[in-house]
């Protein structure tokens, strides 16, 4: 039996003071990623039939190569705001939503830190293959 | 996670059918019937109603179910006209006032349930204790440190009482809250759009000194940024408000004192 009064269930823990970052990065990235993700798939399509060689000598270029990096992080971080925002929403015991979070976040970073690894590699060396013809 | 499926003890059976009229304009009302005292699930039962012999309004049919043909049948009404909020329920799937909302609006059988994802009271009693809980915690009142002028009320400009308009016709019925999905999901701490747009009435009132507390109260992943802005509280305000607008500006204050 709860015995609180309606407004200390209401009241709970309190405002955490948080959330308007979330809300403005959320808006901030969907913005960035509309011309990102032009600029993506014109590459793709630019590079539709192209070979290896082609592939890895665009990517090369300075130019390129920080585009596909913002649209990388742009997409992930904006992919990681999101999905938290479904975490919360659904997962109802707090263990499996800290859970969740944590699996997420790793997830991201993840995705993250190989994505960057990837195309350094290949402006660095002209190869994504550590024995490739570099 | 979300809890999909209803409890089996709240499945919704078919009930009977009450009492068969003979005329030309003969209307079915399925309504949802729950009666804490027994164990028996929810059921919905049919009641025939001669619409040439009662009033026009889906809660005209209602009272006379309960006059003339079920007495036990049980909701919540007061005014009749739209302005306490008593009747609110789900009507062929959309949160309304009963009282406001004409028969003739509806083609065929109309199915009444209560306002959806509260717990039942009794038949189409929703318990709102929670959400009156929570409009407690927004303290839906003026606040100030300043005295009042003696002589006088404290002043408005007319610009400013009607940044008021579309905030202060909520009559609290609560259909908005119970018809949006976060809420739902999330009520326990989400405040849900009544409570926002009634946070909203106060943080728009050019008389109230309390601004920046209760943005600060409101600060919160889920009490304020639960809201997706689904819409489905604008679409089904009984009193064509438009809560999402309101959420949306609070939001906006949000950012603005940060930037």
């Amino acid at each position: 039996m709860d015995y609180r009064t309606p407004l200390a269930r209401a009241r709970g823990l309190g405002a955490s003071h948080d959330g308007t970052q979330h809300f403005i990065a959320l808006r901030l990235t969907s913005w960035l990623l509309v011309p990102l993700t032009l600029w993506f798939v014109i590459t793709l399509a630019y590079l539709a039939h192209s070979d290896y060689a082609q592939v890895m000598t665009w990517f090369k270029q300075p130019i390129n190569a920080i585009l596909f990096i913002s649209f990388l992080l742009t997409m992930i971080w904006h992919a990681s705001l999101g999905l938290q925002v479904i975490i919360e929403d659904y997962f109802h015991s707090e263990l499996l939503k800290m859970l969740a979070l944590m699996v997420l976040r790793a997830t991201i970073a993840l995705f993250a830190i190989s994505g960057l690894y990837f195309i350094v590699r290949v402006t660095l060396t002209g190869s994504l293959f550590m024995t490739g013809a570099a | 996670m979300a809890e999909l499926k209803l409890p089996a003890n709240s499945i919704v059976k078919k009930g009977k059918t009450v009492n068969h009229v003979e005329g030309n304009n003969v209307r079915k009302f399925s309504v949802y019937r729950w009666d804490p005292d027994t164990d028996e699930n929810p059921r919905t039962d049919t009641y025939e109603i001669d619409l040439d012999q009662c009033g026009p309004m889906v809660l005209d049919a209602l009272l006379k179910i309960k006059n003339e043909i079920d007495p036990t049948i049980t909701f919540r009404r007061s005014c009749r006209e739209g302005i306490c909020g008593s009747c609110a329920m789900n009507i062929n799937g959309r949160n309304t006032l009963a009282c406001t909302k004409a028969i003739a609006d509806y083609d065929g059988e109309i199915k009444i349930f209560p306002l959806p994802h509260l717990s039942v009271v009794k038949d189409l009693v929703p318990d709102l204790t929670h959400f009156y809980g929570q409009l407690a915690s927004i303290q839906p009142w003026i606040k100030t440190e300043t005295a009042a002028p003696p002589d006088r009320e404290r002043l408005q400009s007319k610009e400013a009482r009607a940044k008021l308009d579309g905030l202060y016709e909520c009559i609290l019925c609560a259909c908005c809250s119970t018809s949006c999905p976060s809420y739902w999901w999330n009520s326990e701490r989400y405040l849900g759009p009544a409570v926002l747009l009634q946070a909203h009435r106060w943080i728009q009132d050019s008389r109230d000194e309390a601004l920046g507390e209760r943005l600060d109260e409101l600060e919160d992943p889920f009490r304020l940024y639960r809201c997706h802005t689904i819409m489905n509280c604008t679409n089904t305000c009984p009193k064509g408000l438009n809560p999402a607008k309101a959420i949306a500006e609070i939001k906006q204050l949000m950012v603005k004192r940060q930037l």
